[in-house]
């Protein structure tokens, strides 16, 4: 059966390939890459690759910022012009535009550790992926931009390397080595945005070390915190519940 | 942290079989396995979710849904199915937002309170929000089999072959679908910019 040429290829006018490359260039973001991978049990496993290729500044990464300039641009003036010679008629509903900010390269994750942390931009995450004690402030802090916390701003790969070493002592049968990386993460990252997959992967340490009343309890606690959660199976797994 | 409806878990996709071989994989080379699949997949499936119509603040969750699902099945798929047992996970999430969004609207409403009429300031035009809004426009008021296929095809660059076996419809049907799909995307994109073009070419 003979396919018909792909219509961004040929479009019909800018408007149109200005749609097709915005519904072609949606990408997932880093942070969604890392709660995917947190959630998956594969936290900074294979730290190398917790990242995502070519996300070191190098030529790749320049490349990658010059293509995302010229696509952005070529979407833009096709959308301004559809936008100041919009016809006359009936008017169109448009959503109520937000001002965002200019995209912004993201730098490696060693340039952003080295950046102070009232540099780095706050990242949005989802209520539910925030640690229990903080989930009110950090909402706030997510939403309303106000005042960055430098908790709240440590880069993601950081949070994953922290729990990438505990799973790796567990997977080594070795809990206490893991409940000690747990200890480091909740100290470095009170506010931690994988803080539901630390308390998970206590729970499971806890349970290996023999202490079993306090895997239980935590895994309760879990459970009634988040009920309907995918992690749920695992808790009630390692806690014998 | 996600949370999959029970009512949802039913509705995925059983994973492609190789006849009766289930395909046991030890834990290191599952996690090997996992992550490559989300190396490999992860902006397809952020992107099949979005344009299928998962609004943008619930991409993030229905990525982890749809990976999880795969995840918890995925001794049961085959390595050169994976693509298409997340492909159809993935649209079967989408389908599941989209209802959650119509009746989210039908209680609220909330659209029509932030939508506004008239042109935007030039700052606002300047970046890719603005025409990913329009696209979601357009793509909305699309019968959601013809969204589907349009999405596919023209978004993802899938064979019709490809589709018809994802979709589990003929390729004539999916032929005759894409033909009406690209017709029915030019028509709405004509009327956003007035243009009096010519009807799509099939």
């Amino acid at each position: 059966m003979t396919e018909p040429v792909r219509m961004h290829a040929l479009p019909e006018s800018e408007l149109e390939r200005a749609l097709l490359n915005a519904g072609r260039s949606y990408t997932a973001s880093d942070a969604t890459r890392a709660q995917l991978l947190a959630s998956l049990g594969l936290a900074g496993a294979g730290a190398s690759s917790s990242t995502r290729p070519g996300s070191t500044l190098t030529k790749g990464a320049l490349l990658k910022g010059a293509v995302a300039l010229i696509v952005a641009a070529a979407i833009a003036l096709p959308v301004w012009r559809y936008s100041t010679h919009r016809p006359s008629g009936p008017p169109l509903a448009v959503k109520v535009p937000v001002v965002t900010a200019p995209p912004v390269l993201q730098p490696p994750p060693a340039a952003v550790a080295a950046l102070p942390p009232e540099a780095l931009p706050l990242e949005a995450v989802p209520v539910e992926a925030l640690p229990l004690e903080a989930s009110n402030a950090a909402v706030v802090a997510s939403t309303t931009h106000a005042e960055p916390k430098p908790a709240a701003a440590a880069p993601l790969s950081d949070e994953l390397a922290a729990l990438d070493a505990a799973r790796t002592s567990l997977s080594h049968s070795d809990p206490g080595a893991a409940l000690t990386a747990l200890d480091a993460y909740t100290r470095n990252f009170p506010r931690g945005r994988l803080g539901l997959e630390a308390e998970v992967l206590r729970i499971s340490a806890l349970a290996k070390s023999g202490q079993t009343d306090a895997a239980r309890k935590r895994a309760e606690a879990f459970l009634r915190g988040h009920p309907g959660s995918v992690l749920a199976s695992r808790v009630r797994g390692y806690a014998g519940l | 942290m996600v949370v999959i409806a029970p009512t949802l878990v039913h509705r995925l996709p059983a994973p492609p079989r190789a006849a009766t071989l289930k395909l046991v994989s030890r834990p290191s080379e599952r996690d090997t396995r996992l992550r490559a699949m989300v190396d490999r997949y992860l902006d397809f499936v952020a992107r099949v979710l979005r344009n299928a119509g998962t609004p943008e603040a619930e991409v993030d969750d229905d990525v982890q849904r749809t990976f999880i699902a795969v995840a918890n099945r995925l001794d049961d798929v085959r390595p050169d199915a994976e693509k298409s047992f997340l492909l159809q996970t993935a649209l079967r999430m989408a389908a599941h937002a989209r209802r959650t969004l119509a009746r989210r609207r039908e209680v609220h409403d909330s659209d029509a309170q932030l939508r506004i009429q008239g042109p935007l300031q030039p700052e606002q035009m300047l970046d890719q929000k603005r025409a990913r809004e329009l696209l979601d426009e357009v793509l909305s008021e699309m019968a959601i089999e013809l969204r589907t296929v349009f999405v596919l095809y023209e978004l993802e660059e899938l064979s019709m072959t490809e589709i018809a076996a994802t979709l589990r419809i003929p390729q004539g049907t999916v032929a005759s679908r894409l033909r009406r799909a690209r017709a029915d995307f030019r028509h709405r994109v004509r009327a956003l910019s007035g243009s009096t073009h010519a009807e799509v070419g099939s």
